[in-house]
């Protein structure tokens, strides 16, 4: 394909703008990764804003590492998160296959009643007690079965299950396979780009998981990490004014931004590459 | 038709789960459920306490719930080997206790009462406000401490006798564990090396807090070459009431005692010359722009960056060890000083303080009572943290480890700094704050006995209970921006009879005034 | 001959035998389907629908120590409501909701798709990936921390970009405390927050087109642009509409922590919304009943809103269910 003068302007115009946009979001990520970086003396001097530190402490990591709680938060969340996922993506996937046919008998009235769910909801305090008779005060299942469904994300996965050609499947019953199979063999693999993202939406919200567990949880070795930092790391002016209380500096602040948010970043890389074209010439083709 | 069918078959489905969930929420909700968990009964012994006396029959477990502020990297509980408080108490009072920390603010709000609707009330709790304990109270769920007031005469004593029991005391039962009332900490501060670079002295009256201020925002104290640096801040509009305040009125609407009569702050007399002088402040171009944006820590943030001459300002925000440190790195130079309250042409008052909220915030759960050892223990908790040794425990640790007495005088060692800062969250009847203060911070003890001795402006909002219906919050937010709009220029200050007026027709102004009048003399405030 | 009624007899004995014939033979077909959705229906009954009776808060004086049950019923019933329509700021709370949210809405839906676009047409792959990952960052600051950017860039006493309009001889501006420009600053962060989170769902869906089709087009002698609007585009409508839907149901929402925590009290007559004034009024004196009164309130008009647009989408083909 040769490339014509019209597509350098494009192409130019793509890259710039992206250029844009990618700075206006990245730069206060760097703000927030400097200061936490930074010496508070130097934030200080500066007027809180640093974009490039003289020079590199990691005083404020340390400082939130020494939190004895840190690290079994950490692993509180790693595990709910990873397990809670799993979970999720399990029973979206399998509530949105069969809402994906169309000749679904009742296949309306279920669509119906799930999405009134979205609109609807009986509100804190059923949903505790509901919990609390359940047995899951306490248990890392009160962080996981109450939203193990979300309907938003599985309502996105059957649609893209709706697009998938039906003759793919035809083809598979005349073959002699169970929908089971269909399901497993077939429209799976060929989803992996919708799955991927809406387990990453799961992942995202397991990891900023904080007022179930506020709720459900009162043995604090079970403190997921939202839990620990934000003890850690009160924002609230108002209680700042305890006379005893110790203020964090705005360097540890940034510091928890960062320790939250990074290793949830570090996962979509590798999310990205089941984004890629051609997922589907390989089912047709075979 | 086959839909039809179906269609029912699944609502019953439905129905039925539905049912059983109701029932099973039902059957728990409103039952205050009896040792679930947040109690060991009977003579349990913890085998966890490495450092009770474990005396045959330990007593039961007083567990208790408290509120937390969360912040820093305080307010996470030492590991229970090392909390040395809690071993404390349960080797002089024979007991095993329990602190737990349900997360903060409304957070701990929600927490809790979620927890007390499915049945759970803890032994002894702090109430998150004032009406969730109105509620606890008339569920019957809260033990009176009237019956036992003979039994907690140590704590009558701290607070001062039993006339001063009144606020803890609701529709005649003292529910509420009292507590020693707080002063705030608020004072006027003022860079010192700015004055001398202007030639000011310190102000003792609003006109001279404006001269100064001019000075600060128009002279380059800074001596930097440029024109940044602000006369005043605080944090918040209501930062102008050190100002206003000093009229006899307050830029909120306050519940107010004149001549033995209720009154509202705001019809005080001199509003308007109130409302000028704040306005003149904001012409002069003396204050920081952003003074309604602010809160405690963007304020403070200034305050060290130099930005700032004067302002209003809890001192325990500024002159503490470490945001002194922090001041002193931006500029060695700097230095802040604090003065007295200034005087206007009603009052020496600077900021609002309501004498009607000195409640204690803990309570203790009905259930307690009906097993006398327990009860009695918690008795004896009570008495502890108000006698001499019990108090100085959870002020100040342990002796010897953390302080030392020299000449009855209570001195820090170096551990206290370093492990003693979870303390205040024992301080079931709170504690001598002056001494208290001047004794963890001695850097700033001045400047905390001279808060505590400044006048105040003295409110009763706490006591007064809002009847059913009445908007408060819109009316707040009513009189906040009509005050804003005074003060910066955007309504003329000689309308302000006609934005009384308003008030009284659209926002129910006089049915709340009525109510205050009417509680205020129920509740003895005025004879 | 039959009577009549022997006749209608066997008539409805008929209907029921083939009734029951084609139940069978469904069940035989779909059976493995509704196994499949079983332990969901089960899920959303228990966890979705067990707690739904706590709706009925709304219409009581809820105690909390009383449980939902046991707390007495308002006078009237429809008090709570009453209590929010009668607020001198309830039109002003409604009106500010629905213009924040409408705002949102016109601004917020389109640039997720056509940050899409733009990463998709990079022909250097790892351009677009990079800047992917960088447009999707600031959706997990929280809206504290976002604050706090914000007053390091627009204070109009210390912000970065008052100094440097200052710098150049012009007059700081109150970005944060000004009601004019407040309803900007709402909309603008949140796209800034939420455009490179929201392409992701897109940059899913493009890569499910079949790439035959791209070819085709460009044996056609299509140019890229032209590929672009006959191509990717019309394969993201479904996205777009889905997105639209779902967004509209929560129309009275607004975007409660971003707006309590921004907010300042000279821009609340532009900011505050519903969620904003039940809060301060309802949850803060503990009146759950309220925020559940209102809470109802917006779930049956996003309710209704979510309905007619799926069926205004549905003329297209393109409705959700």
């Amino acid at each position: 394909m040769v490339k014509g003068k019209s597509d350098f302007v494009i192409d130019g115009f793509v890259y710039v703008t992206l250029f844009i946009a990618g700075f206006v979001c990245v730069f206060p990520l760097l703000y927030v990764l400097s200061v936490s970086l930074t010496p508070i003396e130097e934030v200080l001097k500066n007027g809180g804003f640093v974009v490039i530190p003289k020079s590199i402490t990691l005083e404020a990591y340390q400082r939130i590492f020494k939190q004895r709680l840190l690290p079994t938060a950490m692993g509180v969340t790693v595990y709910v998160t990873v397990l809670g996922t799993i979970i999720n993506v399990f029973f979206s996937v399998l509530m949105a296959y069969p809402l994906s046919k169309l000749d679904l008998p009742g296949r309306k009235l279920l669509m119906n009643l799930v999405i009134f769910t979205m609109l609807f909801g009986g509100g804190t305090i059923p949903t505790y007690l509901l919990a609390k008779n359940l047995g899951l005060m306490n248990t890392y299942w009160a962080m996981i079965l109450p939203t193990a469904i979300d309907t938003y994300n599985m309502i996105v996965v059957k649609a893209f299950f709706e697009n998938l050609p039906s003759d793919l499947f035809e083809s598979a019953r005349i073959d002699g396979a169970n929908e089971f199979r269909v399901l497993w063999q077939i429209a799976i693999p060929l989803s992996k780009a919708v799955i991927m993202t809406v387990g990453l939406f799961y992942a995202v919200g397991h990891w900023s998981t904080y007022f179930s567990a506020i709720m459900y949880i009162t043995d604090e070795k079970m403190y997921p990490l939202q839990v620990v930092l934000r003890k850690l790391l009160n924002n609230n002016p108002e209680l700042n004014m305890n006379v005893d209380v110790v203020v964090p500096t705005q360097t540890m602040q940034m510091a928890s931004v960062i320790f939250s948010t990074v290793p949830i970043i570090l996962v979509y890389p590798f999310i990205q590459k089941y984004f890629t074209k051609g997922v589907m010439l390989g089912a047709i083709k075979g | 038709m086959k839909k039809s069918g179906f269609k029912k078959m699944v609502a019953t489905f439905l129905l039925l789960c539905m049912l059983i969930s109701m029932t099973a929420g039902c059957s728990k909700s409103g039952e205050q459920s009896s040792g679930q968990g947040s109690k060991e009964d009977g003579k349990s012994m913890s085998s966890k306490d490495s450092s009770t006396n474990s005396k045959a029959g330990t007593e039961s477990d007083a567990k208790k719930i408290k509120i937390e502020l969360v912040t820093g990297d305080s307010v996470v509980l030492p590991p229970e080997d090392d909390n040395f408080i809690n071993q404390a108490l349960n080797e002089a009072l024979d007991l095993d206790l329990t602190l737990t920390i349900m997360g903060a603010g409304d957070d701990y709000s929600t927490a809790l009462n979620t927890r007390i609707s499915g049945g759970e009330v803890p032994d002894m709790f702090a109430v998150p406000n004032k009406q969730s304990f109105q509620q606890y109270a008339d569920s019957g769920l809260l033990m009176s401490l009237t019956p036992y007031l003979d039994k907690i005469k140590p704590v009558v004593e701290w607070v001062g006798g039993e006339d001063h029991l009144n606020p803890n005391i609701y529709k005649g039962e003292m529910y509420r564990v009292p507590k020693k009332g707080q002063r705030p900490y608020s004072i006027w501060n003022i860079r010192k090396d700015w004055m001398d670079a202007v030639d000011a002295e310190i102000p003792k009256t609003p006109e001279d807090v404006l001269e100064v201020a001019k000075k600060f925002a128009f002279e380059d104290p800074d001596g930097n070459g440029k024109d940044d640096t602000f006369g005043f801040s605080a944090s918040g509009f209501g930062g102008l009431d050190a100002i206003v305040n000093t009229y006899g009125g307050s830029l909120g609407n306050h519940v107010i005692i004149r001549d033995n009569e209720v009154n509202s702050s705001i019809l005080q007399p001199k509003m308007k010359d109130a409302l000028k002088m704040c306005k003149e402040f904001i012409d002069a171009g003396v204050v920081d722009p952003d003074l309604t944006a602010n809160n405690s820590d963007t304020l403070r943030d200034k305050l060290v960056q130099g930005k700032v001459g004067m302002t209003f300002y809890e001192c325990s925000g500024l002159y503490k060890k470490m945001f002194m440190d922090q001041v002193l790195a931006v500029n060695p130079n700097a230095k802040w000083i604090w003065f007295d309250n200034i005087q206007g042409p009603e009052s020496a008052d600077n900021e609002t303080l309501d004498v009607s909220d000195v409640a204690g915030r803990w309570v203790i759960s009905k259930e307690v009572e009906e097993d006398k050892e327990k009860r009695d223990r918690i008795l004896d908790l009570l008495n502890y943290v108000v006698s001499k040794e019990g108090l100085n425990l959870v002020s100040y640790g342990i002796e010897g480890r953390h302080y030392n007495i020299e000449n009855e005088k209570i001195v820090p060692t170096e551990q206290m700094s370093k492990e003693c800062d979870f303390l205040w969250a024992y301080q079931i009847c709170f504690r001598d704050d002056l001494p208290y203060c001047q004794t963890k911070f001695p850097e700033a003890k001045d400047a905390f006995a001279s808060a505590h001795e400044a006048d105040r402006y003295e409110i009763y909002d706490e006591a007064v209970d809002i009847p059913d219906g009445l908007h408060k919050s819109d009316m707040d937010k009513y009189i906040t921006d009509n005050m804003i709009k005074f003060v910066y220029g955007e309504r003329p200050v000689d309308e302000y009879d006609n934005f009384i007026q308003e008030l009284k027709d659209s926002f129910q102004f006089d049915e709340y005034m009525e109510a205050a009048k009417s509680q205020m003399k129920e509740k003895g405030y005025i004879k | 001959m039959r009577t009549e009624m022997e006749y209608s007899t066997e008539v409805e004995d008929y209907k029921k035998r083939r009734k029951l014939q084609i139940f069978q033979k469904r069940m035989k077909r779909y059976w493995p389907f509704y196994i499949m959705l079983l332990p969901c229906v089960i899920y959303y009954a228990v966890f979705k629908y067990g707690p739904m009776y706590g709706v009925i808060i709304a219409f009581k004086d809820y105690v909390l120590t009383k449980g939902i049950m046991g707390s007495p019923w308002a006078s009237p019933w429809y008090k709570h409501y009453q209590y929010f329509f009668n607020s001198p700021y309830a039109s002003q709370v409604i009106g500010n909701t629905l213009i924040i949210s409408g705002l949102k809405l016109l601004f917020g839906l389109l640039p997720p798709l056509l940050l899409a676009l733009l990463i998709n047409e990079c022909a250097k792959k790892w351009y677009g990936r990079v800047i992917q990952t960088l447009t999707y960052l600031p959706h997990f600051l929280s809206w504290v921390v976002i604050y706090g950017i914000l007053i390091a860039l627009f204070s109009q006493s210390a912000g970065l970009i008052n100094m440097l309009i200052e710098q150049t001889g012009g007059a700081s501006y109150p970005f944060l405390t000004s009601p004019d420009h407040f309803r900007t600053v709402l909309v603008g962060s949140e796209i800034w927050r939420d455009t490179g989170w929201g392409a992701i769902i897109y940059l899913a869906a493009i890569g499910g087109i079949d790439p035959n089709l791209y070819e085709a087009a460009i044996t056609d002698g299509c140019g890229r642009i032209k590929r672009v609007w006959y191509i990717t585009i019309p394969n993201l409508t479904g996205v777009f509409v889905m997105q639209l839907i779902l967004k509209v149901g929560s129309i009275l929402n607004a975007g409660f922590d971003q707006i309590y925590i921004l907010s300042t009290p000279q821009v609340n007559s532009v900011s505050e919304i519903i969620d904003t004034w039940v809060f301060k009024e309802g949850l803060q004196r503990m009146n759950y009943s309220l925020s559940s009164a209102v809470g109802l309130l917006k779930s049956v008009i996003g309710m209704i809103m979510v309905l007619s647009t799926n069926k205004l989408a549905r003329r297209w083909d393109k409705g959700l269910w």
